[in-house]
């Protein structure tokens, strides 16, 4: 499940690898989402690498889940 | 009887004794509240004690219900009626639910009394029980480690006879780790299968169930036949397609005292990396012991395990929802952890969380597999044993004490967690995973294993006065 890269773009940066408190920052201005006050900005950082990270190694996992049809977990 | 044998007996004891009128309902109340008293002051299992309510409830106590005059202590994010139920945070800390949470309500009408609301993690999102805002519950095998979470509280006053029995939450091990780290019986049942209903700060109501804390699987099971059942308010419930009677089976495994016929699976991926050399001991001891007792042990597959369990990150959106009311005007009632973690989840994207269900339907079907090879799959409960506070309050240095627990939240199963030794002098739990309402198993292997092993009759030292 790797990204296909078609010729002539920009390479896309690795998945949230470099992602900053800077990034960060400017979504929650963009998206009017909740703000953080900078002394939390490292902790969240921490949180959303992870977050990304974990994203990677499923992708890497060459898993495909584009056609799974989900339901409650209960149910067979 | 002494107040302290009081609270050393099982709910069918102390059910025994009051219908004999060997004791009565107001004795037993009174004798739970005296340990309270003694040993809150070094373990701070509570947040609310209702101790006039609950003496006044003994008082008046009819005939009949299988916990009539019963003591229970309930996790602070169960709603009770007329009495506070803060989640363990501060942004509800005077929140008085009007109406008891259906499966609380349940064990009520069954004669149970209120003893008391326990403590937790904050809104339940952590595995130590360290509270910044009721201070952390102490763990009664050794005071200066944690005893799990989040339900904390529940585990460590039903350990040191504070309560004969309690409720707790999991959504990720919350009611196993702290049985484990702690020494007693705690059972996650089927997603569906108890109301959540009435559960404070149930931000994953996917993953999310109320459980049984006991000292006896019998105990337990007795809980769990109480509180399962369809609530038509519900929508999570359904109604169970092989409803067991989760007494009979306990009885049955207790006195059969054998497994002949039960194949129990250990899986060779995951639950036994990077164990502990003592809690791995200890486990893998269990296991043949349940072989000695004739179950066929094999080795399982759970092909793509990490793989898997990093594709639900995305999982943790579910929170916010629920708490983003109160993150824009009241993040500082918070702790710096939560504020934290939830203000992450902003940063997940829609399309993780649809990764994640789908992940999650991949998951079960791993187990499904599993599980169609075998009964019942055997692992630690908490691959290390409980830590001390100081190393939890560094996080840095916190092992994942939820990652054996997880899947079982994940895909829905039925897992218990039964006392099975002790790893550098402090409880290990056995966990015994099913199929999905498949209860009954799990009661009857681990009521086999409880009648011919001596683990759930340690107590700490603590107390015993």
């Amino acid at each position: 499940m790797t990204a296909k890269q078609t010729s002539g773009e920009a390479a896309p940066a690795p998945d949230g690898e470099a992602i900053t408190a800077d990034d960060l920052r400017r979504l929650v201005s963009v998206l009017g989402l909740i703000a953080i006050p900078e002394a939390l900005l490292p902790r969240v950082l921490e949180h959303v690498r992870a977050h990304r990270a974990a994203m990677r190694a499923f992708a890497a996992s060459g898993i495909e889940v584009g056609d799974v049809v989900t339901a409650q977990p209960f149910r067979a | 009887m002494s107040g302290a044998e009081l609270c050393r007996l099982s709910l069918a004891d102390l059910a025994e004794r009051l219908s004999r009128g060997e004791v009565s309902p107001p004795d037993v109340v009174q004798a739970h509240l005296d340990q309270i008293a003694r040993l809150e002051p070094r373990l701070n299992c509570f947040i609310t004690v209702c101790a006039e309510a609950a003496l006044a409830a003994a008082r008046a106590a009819g005939a009949g219900g299988a916990l009539r005059g019963i003591p229970v202590a309930v996790k602070d994010n169960v709603e009770t009626a007329g009495v506070r139920a803060t989640g363990g945070s501060r942004v509800l800390a005077d929140y008085v639910p009007a109406a008891d949470a259906p499966a609380w309500g349940r064990l009520r009408r069954a004669g149970a009394i209120l003893l008391g609301k326990t403590n937790l993690h904050e809104f339940g999102m952590g595995a130590t029980n360290l509270n910044p805002h009721y201070g952390p519950a102490r763990n009664p095998w050794d005071p200066q480690r944690v005893p799990g979470g989040s339900s904390g509280g529940s585990a460590a006053a039903v350990a040191a006879g504070m309560a004969p029995a309690a409720l707790g939450t999991d959504a990720g091990g919350s009611v196993r780790i702290p049985a484990a780290f702690c020494g007693v019986v705690g059972l996650k049942p089927t997603h569906g299968l108890v109301p959540v209903r009435g559960g404070i700060g149930f931000g994953n109501p996917t993953v999310d169930q109320i459980g049984p804390i006991a000292r006896t699987v019998g105990d337990a099971a007795l809980l769990l036949s109480l509180m399962a059942g369809i609530d038509p308010d519900d929508p999570t419930t359904v109604a169970a397609p092989a409803p067991g009677d989760y007494v009979r089976a306990a009885q049955a495994g207790s006195a059969a005292a054998e497994v002949r016929g039960l194949r129990i699976g250990v899986p060779g991926e995951h639950y036994f990396d990077d164990c502990h050399p003592e809690v791995e001991a200890a486990v893998r001891t269990a296991i043949a012991h349940l072989e000695g007792l004739g179950a066929s042990v094999v080795p399982v597959a759970l092909p793509d395990h990490a793989a898997l369990m990093a594709g639900l990150s995305g999982m943790g959106a579910e929170a916010l929802v629920y708490h983003r009311r109160w993150l824009r005007e009241r993040l500082e009632d918070y702790s710096p952890p939560a504020q934290a973690r939830l203000l992450a989840s902003q940063f997940i994207l829609a399309a993780d969380y649809a990764t994640a269900l789908r992940v999650r339907r991949v998951l079960r079907q791993r187990y499904d597999a599993a599980l169609s090879e075998v009964d019942l799959l055997a692992a630690p409960t908490v691959p290390v044993p409980a830590p001390e506070i100081a190393v939890a309050e560094a996080e840095a240095d916190l092992p994942n004490l939820s990652r054996n627990t997880s899947p079982a939240n994940r895909t829905g199963m039925p897992a218990i967690s039964v006392p099975c030794g002790f790893a550098a002098g402090l409880p290990v739990g056995l966990m015994l995973t099913a199929r999905p309402f498949e209860e009954a198993t799990l009661l009857r292997a681990a009521a086999a294993y409880e009648a011919t092993t001596a683990w759930h009759r340690a107590a700490p030292a603590l107390a015993t006065p």
